[in-house]
């Protein structure tokens, strides 16, 4: 019995990590003015933010096809795999899972669906689990339980720059957040359960980290973590700094630059926190 | 508690012994009257040098709108009218000193509320309760204001109760001892003394009283100027706000009628019976006439009939209401400010089990700001525009849920808010922000989704943690917190308080940024008014830059008037 995970790039994982880990990754699309670009394979992220205010528009992002999910599903099976577990964004805000289901009904390879209900590394810490729960030779129902379980205790939280990307984006319901563009403000969102939400309007840069400190460290402690930004290398390795007490010992998570399928949505010099509490 | 005690008209019977139903609505009458045709005189005691909320405009709408109740009604029962004008004045109060005068009504009434007509020692114990309801209108009592004035003026109808049966020897007593209390106000208050002035909200309750009292007496048309015996002295610094003469309304018509043997009683029978808020006063030979009328021909035609007529004025009430309302009377000679703010369509619509935050703001940009921030409703209003309580109950009623944050966003209309709490059924907390700056620091913290009282109570918090400053222009010269400023001089206040004068702007700006400590800020934003251009606002926006070059200035079009910039430091 082989199982192999598959997930999507906005997934975050340092590639690295996912080839050590033997997950496939399924690059999403950028698209800038008529051009398509891989996600993280023909756009770079560092190239990406390099670029991102020189844009003549705004990035806008596709799922990747679904014709590319049965590909690598039936990829895998040839390489042995005998289970596929094909974790991804949530639904809720994004249509990968969607492809994802379809490329799975066009071949008769084996593959289970999940819905991470979450994205970037929230997603990537899930995938991590399942990949290492597979290298130990667990079976398909205990890992899919184990994701059950942990989908509950995953947490992502972004402090934006700027509220552009994501009005942009169609993500949320805009008026709902009760925000404009009209003041500098700086929003602390979370995504948890599949749902992007609102935690904090704030005004000013140190009340904005302090805030997002204390969202974070009220949930409880962590099992899993992973320190994102958007091109603001010196802020998070601040807030890693100030985070400290949080991240299990041991591990040394690494600052993730987000992916450039992510990045659209969220901009420039953010920062971001993804982590799954201890059950 | 006879018939006979109770049916002679003005002058009053020598022996006054009970007062009915309609007695009582000739008196809230003459009140009303008498409180309009002074109104600017209260306006006057302004004691902030700022365009202040104006008291006499407030009072005598609040008054109008509990009379408006009665105008039409034929109701012999004292309790029942009391009730109609508490109910009036409810939803008609704006301002502080209106939101206090209703609640007098409220109590007056509640005491009355079984009495076919009332006595002496009615009357003693209802002005009791009306004291105590209107100290318990409010959060902190201050003596030195209408509170006091109505508090003394109850105890002497006390000690007259026990003296005499005689409802006019009580109402000449009551009367006196407010007008005593009144001129004692600012020793009481220092702000009142600093300023020079007296009280205007007692100002206002004394000619309320005056005017019933001069009903009483038959003396109701000896009212020019204002400059009877016995009228409380305004001081002549007071008076240097504008003066433009008896009020005028449109679909009201006023004059006077000159004839022989005139009979007041049957001309205002048949007036009266033409329209509404009706006054009626005078003798045999002179009456004066007003009347709120559909055909404004009909009562004129009247008097020419009856004699002749002169001083004739016609008007349409609703372009007075509006004039009252968008034209500050210190800033004569400027346009009207703008109308309600229309709403900006950024804001959310709310749905029902959500949270609908209602802000009280002047300024179509300030509203902008509010709605994109998630305001469900808007309601026009600041200094020198109150909204009334009916205005801001109203946007509760309007707005499509059963949770409300009210955002008064002025000092002035904290009280009016509270009161259309007060009568709205649904769950209303009023935030009480007292500057632009902190409502919209309180509209980060708001969660449509939330839990009410926990929402409230973070928005309350958060709204602390702005420093705002008001730049404007003082309407008079005075010294208020330590800070000397004559008229004309550019003032700056911080979080309300008079803060620092300055005959040129650029002079006042540095000053102004010191004390709102904005060194230790990060961000200000500053918005401008509508008398400012935008390229005036840059240039003072590129000054606060080269003093403070770490700050983040963030310009907004604040479109407020009268306060040149409004500015928030976080």
């Amino acid at each position: 019995m082989t199982i192999r995970i598959v997930t999507d790039s906005t997934c975050d994982l340092p590639t690295a990590v996912a080839e050590q880990l033997q997950i496939t990754v399924v690059p999403a699309y950028v698209n800038i003015g008529d051009q398509s670009f891989l996600d993280g394979i023909e756009l770079t992220r560092a190239q990406f933010y390099r670029e991102l205010e020189g844009y003549p528009t705004p990035p806008t992002t596709a799922a990747p096809a679904s014709g590319a999910f049965t590909q690598v599903y039936e990829q895998l099976a040839d390489e042995g795999a005998t289970e596929i577990i094909s974790i991804h964004v949530a639904s809720k805000l994004s249509g990968v899972l969607n492809a994802a289901r379809l490329g799975a009904e066009d071949t008769e390879v084996k593959v289970s669906l999940f819905d991470s209900q979450s994205l970037s590394m929230g997603l990537g810490l899930l995938a991590q689990m399942a990949a290492e729960a597979a290298a130990d030779g667990r079976s398909l129902d205990d890992i899919m339980a184990l994701l059950d379980s942990a989908v509950r205790r995953t947490y992502v939280f972004a402090l934006l720059d700027t509220l552009e990307f994501l009005r942009r984006s169609g993500r949320v319901n805009w008026a709902q957040f009760g925000i404009g563009t009209l003041l500098r403000i700086k929003p602390l969102v979370r995504v948890y359960g599949g749902v992007l939400e609102m935690q904090e309007k704030i005004r000013t840069s140190k009340k904005a980290t302090e805030k997002m400190i204390e969202r974070i460290a009220e949930l409880g402690q962590y099992e899993r973590v992973a320190l994102l930004h958007t091109d603001a290398l010196e802020e998070v390795e601040q807030l890693r700094h100030q985070l400290a007490h949080l991240i299990p010992a041991g591990s040394n998570p690494p600052a993730v630059l987000v992916t450039p399928a992510v990045g659209s949505h969220v901009g420039p010099r953010a920062l971001g926190f993804a982590g799954v509490l201890a059950p | 508690m006879t018939q006979e005690d109770t049916v002679q008209e003005p002058p009053i019977s020598q022996k006054w012994l009970t007062c009915d139903g309609h007695q009582l609505c000739k008196l809230a009458q003459a009140g009303l009257y008498w409180l309009e045709h002074n109104c600017q005189h209260v306006n006057a005691l302004n004691v902030f040098p700022v365009p202040d909320g104006d008291t006499g405009t407030n009072m005598l709408l609040t008054m109008r709108s509990a009379y408006n109740r009665i105008q039409n009604g034929d109701e012999a029962h004292v309790g029942k009218v009391a009730q109609e004008l508490s109910q009036g004045a409810l939803m008609g109060a704006r301002g502080n000193s209106g939101v206090i005068l209703s609640q007098i009504w409220r109590g007056l009434a509640k005491s009355l509320k079984n009495k076919a007509a009332f006595t002496t020692v009615d009357l003693a114990e209802a002005l009791q309760e009306a004291a105590d309801t209107a100290y318990k209108g409010v959060m902190r009592p201050v003596e030195g204001t209408i509170l006091t004035v109505i508090r003394e003026g109850a105890q002497e109808a006390q000690d007259a109760a026990e003296k005499s049966q005689d409802l006019r020897f009580m109402t000449e007593r009551v009367l006196e001892r407010c007008q005593q209390t009144l001129a004692r106000t600012p020793d009481l208050l220092p702000i009142l003394k600093q300023a020079g002035v007296v009280d205007s909200g007692g100002q206002g309750l004394v000619y309320l009283f005056e005017g019933m009292l001069r009903y009483v007496h038959g003396q109701l048309d000896e009212t020019e100027n204002g400059a009877v015996a016995g009228v409380t002295a305004v001081p002549a610094q007071a008076l240097a706000a504008p003066e433009e003469g008896d009020l005028e309304f449109p679909y009201d018509v006023q004059f006077i009628l000159m004839g022989e043997d005139l009979d007041v009683l049957k001309v205002r029978a048949d007036i009266d019976a033409m329209g509404d808020s009706t006054v009626i006063v005078g003798d045999e030979k002179v009456i004066k006439v007003h009347i709120h009328v559909k055909d404004p021909g009909e009562p004129i035609s009247y008097g020419i009939r009856h004699g002749v007529i002169s001083d004739v004025v016609v008007e349409n009430m609703q372009m007075q209401m509006e004039e009252i309302i968008h034209t500050a009377p210190s800033q004569a000679g400027q346009p009207g400010s703008p109308t309600s703010a229309p709403l900006a369509d950024e804001g959310p619509a709310i749905e029902p089990g959500q949270i609908g935050v209602i802000a009280v703001t002047a300024g179509a940009g300030l509203g902008r700001v509010f709605r994109s921030l998630g305001a469900a409703a808007l309601v026009n209003g600041g200094q020198t525009n109150n909204p009334s309580t009916e205005e801001i109950f109203q946007a509760i009623q309007d707005v499509p849920t059963n949770k409300i944050i009210i955002l008064p966003n002025n000092k002035n209309i904290i009280l009016t808010a509270e009161a259309a709490r007060d009568l709205s059924p649904k769950d209303v907390v009023v935030v009480a922000t007292r500057t632009a700056p902190q409502g919209i620091s309180a509209m980060l913290s708001l969660d449509l989704n939330g839990d009410l009282e926990a929402v409230a109570e973070s928005m309350q918090a958060l709204s602390t943690q702005v420093v705002s400053g008001e730049i404007t222009r003082a309407t008079r010269s005075v010294t208020l917190d330590g800070v000397a400023v004559e008229e004309g001089q550019y003032i700056g206040l911080v979080d309300g308080r008079l803060a620092v004068s300055a005959s040129e702007l650029d002079a006042l700006l540095s000053p102004l940024l010191e004390a709102m400590a904005v060194e230790e800020c990060e961000i200000l934003s500053l918005y401008y008014g509508e008398e400012v251009s935008l390229a005036e606002a840059e240039t003072f926006g590129e000054q606060i830059e080269a003093l403070y070059p770490d700050l983040e200035i963030e310009l907004l079009a604040g479109n407020q008037p009268h306060y040149y910039y409004i500015l928030g430091a976080e």
